[in-house]
C-alpha cells in the first residue's frame, strides 16, 4: 500500500478516537446551519435564499476553524514532540506525515460539507449545482489552505498551547462576524470593509457567492502565509532531544 | 566521492554539535561494526542523546557521518529516550502500522517477549512509561534492523522486562548502539564501550578489561577529613566520588602504591585495595588523572 495511504489511514483512526474533534468539525456546523437557517430563513422561500447565502459562510467558517484549532496546534506538537523525528526513521518521505494530517482534516471536511449540502436540500430546498458547487469545493480547499499555512506560522512563532488558541479564538470570531458569513454588514463605512480582508475568510466568501476578483485576494493570503510558515521554521532554533 | 570506509557500519569523524553558541559534542571520533554492541555511557547532560540525533540525522552537525552503502532508514531502528507516535492509537494499530510503513511481518516473539499481548488494546496515550519504553524497543527492533540505536533502553523497564529486553539485544545478529547513563546497561555491552563527558570522548572506544587497564590498581579508604584533605589532595593519582567520606585512589604500579599509601595511611580510617570499576576508570578519566591512550 502506498505509505501516504498507511499514514493517513491511521490518522483517520486516530482522529475518529477524538470524539471532540469529530463534534468541533461535522456536527457543530450542521447543528448551527440548520439552527441559523431555521431562525434567519423564516418567511423567505422555506428558508431557500438565506440558505443560499449561509450556506457558503458556514463552509467557510468550518474551514478555518477546523485550520485554526487543528491543524496548527497539532503540526507544532508533531514538531515538538518528536514524531517527525520519529518518522524520520521510518523509510518514507517525512512530508507524508503532514499531508497524511492534512488529508485527514480534509476528509472530515469534506464529510461536514456534505452533511451540510444534504441539510440544506433537505430543509430548505437548496441544492448547489454546476459552478456553485465547485466555486463552494475551490473556496473550502483554499479557505483550509490559507488558515492551515497562517496557523502554523503563527503556532511555531508562539510555540505555547495557550497562545496558538488565543490567537485562534481572536481571529476566528472576529473574522466570523466581520465577513458576512452569516448575516450582512453594512458596507458604507469603507474602513471596517477594509479591514475584514485582514481574514481570508472574507475573499473566499465573496468567491464561493460569485465573484472573480477575491481568488487573487485569495492567492496572495496563501503566499503571505507560506512566507510566515518558512519564517517560522527557519527562525526555529534547535532544541535539544527533539 | 568514494570514500575508504572499511567495514564499518557507520563512522562517525569528528562530529561536533553547537547550541546557542555552546558546544554539546566535540571531536567525535568512532566507527560501528558489523553485528557488534557498542555501549555509549555517559552521565547526565554528556551529550549521549544528542549523539544519537547526528546518527539519526535530525540536528546539524559539523564532521561526517560515514553509512555502509546498505544501511539506511530500511536497515535502522532508533529508539529515543522518549517514543512519540498518534497518541489516540491502540498498541494493535501501532505495531500494525510500523508493519506496513517498514514492509515487514509483525514479530510476534519479540512482542511476546515485550508484553505487547498485555496492552494491544489499549491507546498509547494512557500507557505507562515503561510500556511506552518496551513498544519503543518493538518498534525499532521488530525487523531486525542491521544497526539499532537505543537510547536509554531500559528506562522504565522492571527486572523481568530488563531480562526480556537483553534476551532480546544478545540474540540479535545486527550491531546494536545502547546508550545510557546506567553503569549496568554499559557493563552488560559484550563488546566495546565508549566514554562521554562533557561532549568529548574520554578515549578511544574499547572493552570494558581494556578500559580496567588503563588503571591498573586502585585502593579506596575513608579518612578523618579535617585532618587529611590537605594531604590527600597533595597526591596525584587522586579522584574522589561525591559521597564525603570514601574517596578513591589509583596507581600504576606497586612503588606509586607505596607512596600514596604513606602520605594518607597515617589519618586513614580505613584502607582496602579493590578491582577497579568502569565507574572508577570514568570518574579518573574524567578528573583528568588517567591515561585515555
Amino acid at each position: 500500500m502506498n505509505k501516504l495511504a498507511i499514514v493517513t489511514r491511521y490518522q483517520l483512526r486516530a482522529a475518529r478516537a477524538e470524539p471532540f474533534g469529530i463534534i468541533f468539525t461535522l456536527l457543530l456546523p450542521l447543528f448551527l446551519f440548520a439552527l441559523f437557517g431555521l431562525i434567519f430563513g423564516l418567511g423567505q422561500n422555506r428558508g431557500g435564499e438565506y440558505a443560499k447565502f449561509v450556506l457558503p459562510g458556514m463552509i467557510g467558517v468550518m474551514c478555518s476553524s477546523d485550520a485554526l484549532y487543528m491543524v496548527g496546534p497539532m503540526i507544532r506538537a508533531y514538531l515538538t514532540q518528536g514524531l517527525v523525528r520519529e518518522f524520520k526513521n521510518l523509510p518514507l518521505w517525512t512530508g507524508h506525515l503532514f499531508l497524511g494530517f492534512v488529508a485527514t482534516r480534509l476528509v472530515l471536511v469534506v464529510i461536514s460539507m456534505a452533511c451540510m449540502i444534504v441539510a440544506s436540500a433537505a430543509m430548505f430546498s437548496h441544492m448547489p449545482a454546476g459552478m456553485d458547487a465547485v466555486r463552494m469545493l475551490v473556496g473550502a480547499a483554499l479557505t483550509f489552505a490559507a488558515y492551515a499555512l497562517l496557523a502554523v506560522g503563527v503556532s511555531l512563532l508562539v510555540n505555547s498551547k495557550a497562545g496558538d488558541y488565543g490567537f485562534g479564538s481572536v481571529y476566528y470570531f472576529l473574522g466570523m462576524f466581520l465577513c458576512n458569513a452569516f448575516f450582512v454588514l453594512p458596507d458604507d463605512n469603507t474602513m471596517l470593509y477594509a479591514i475584514t480582508f485582514a481574514f481570508p475568510l472574507k475573499p473566499a466568501l465573496l468567491f464561493m457567492r460569485g465573484e472573480d476578483w477575491p481568488l487573487a485576494v485569495l492567492v496572495v493570503w496563501m503566499l503571505a502565509s507560506l512566507a510566515l510558515v518558512s519564517f517560522a521554521l527557519r527562525r526555529r532554533t534547535t532544541v535539544r532531544g527533539q | 566521492m568514494s570514500v575508504d570506509v572499511p567495514e564499518a557500519l557507520l563512522s562517525l569523524q569528528g562530529v561536533g554539535v553547537e547550541a546557542d553558541g555552546r558546544p554539546i559534542l566535540d571531536d567525535i571520533q568512532l566507527s560501528i561494526m558489523p553485528g557488534e554492541t557498542f555501549a555509549i555511557f555517559g552521565e547526565s547532560g554528556s551529550g549521549k542523546s544528542t549523539l544519537v540525533n547526528v546518527i539519526a540525522d535530525c540536528v546539524p552537525f559539523s564532521g561526517s557521518v560515514l553509512r555502509r552503502d546498505d544501511l539506511d532508514s530500511r536497515s535502522v531502528g532508533i529508539s529515543y529516550d522518549t517514543f512519540a507516535t498518534f497518541p489516540e492509537l491502540k498498541t494493535r494499530d501501532i505495531v500494525a502500522m510500523y508493519s506496513q510503513l517498514r514492509s515487514a511481518q509483525p514479530n510476534r516473539e519479540m512482542a511476546r517477549l515485550l508484553r505487547l499481548d498485555e496492552i494491544e488494546e489499549r491507546r498509547f496515550q494512557v500507557l505507562s512509561a515503561g510500556e511506552k519504553k518496551r513498544l519503543a524497543l518493538y518498534a525499532a527492533l521488530f525487523f531486525d534492523p542491521l544497526l539499532a540505536v537505543l537510547d536509554e533502553p531500559a528506562n522504565g523497564l522492571d527486572p523481568m522486562q530488563r531480562k526480556a529486553f537483553w534476551r532480546i539485544v544478545e540474540e540479535r545478529q545486527g550491531a546494536t548502539v545502547l546508550v545510557t547513563h546506567l553503569w549496568e546497561e554499559a557493563l552488560r555491552s559484550h563488546d566495546r564501550i565508549c566514554l562521554l563527558a562533557a561532549g568529548g570522548m574520554l578515549g578511544e572506544p574499547r572493552s570494558l578489561s581494556d578500559w580496567k587497564s588503563t588503571v591498573p590498581h586502585s585502593g579506596r579508604f575513608a579518612w578523618a577529613r579535617s585532618a587529611a584533605a590537605d594531604e590527600v589532595e597533595g597526591i596525584e593519582r587522586f579522584a574522589s566520588v561525591a559521597a564525603h567520606d570514601h574517596m578513591y585512589l589509583y596507581y600504576g604500579d606497586e612503588r606509586e602504591r607505596d607512596a600514596a599509601l604513606a602520605t594518607v595511611k597515617r589519618n586513614a580510617v580505613a584502607y582496602s585495595e579493590s578491582q577497579v570499576s568502569l565507574e572508577d576508570v570514568y570518574l579518573l578519566l574524567k578528573a583528568g588523572l588517567g591515561s585515555r591512550s
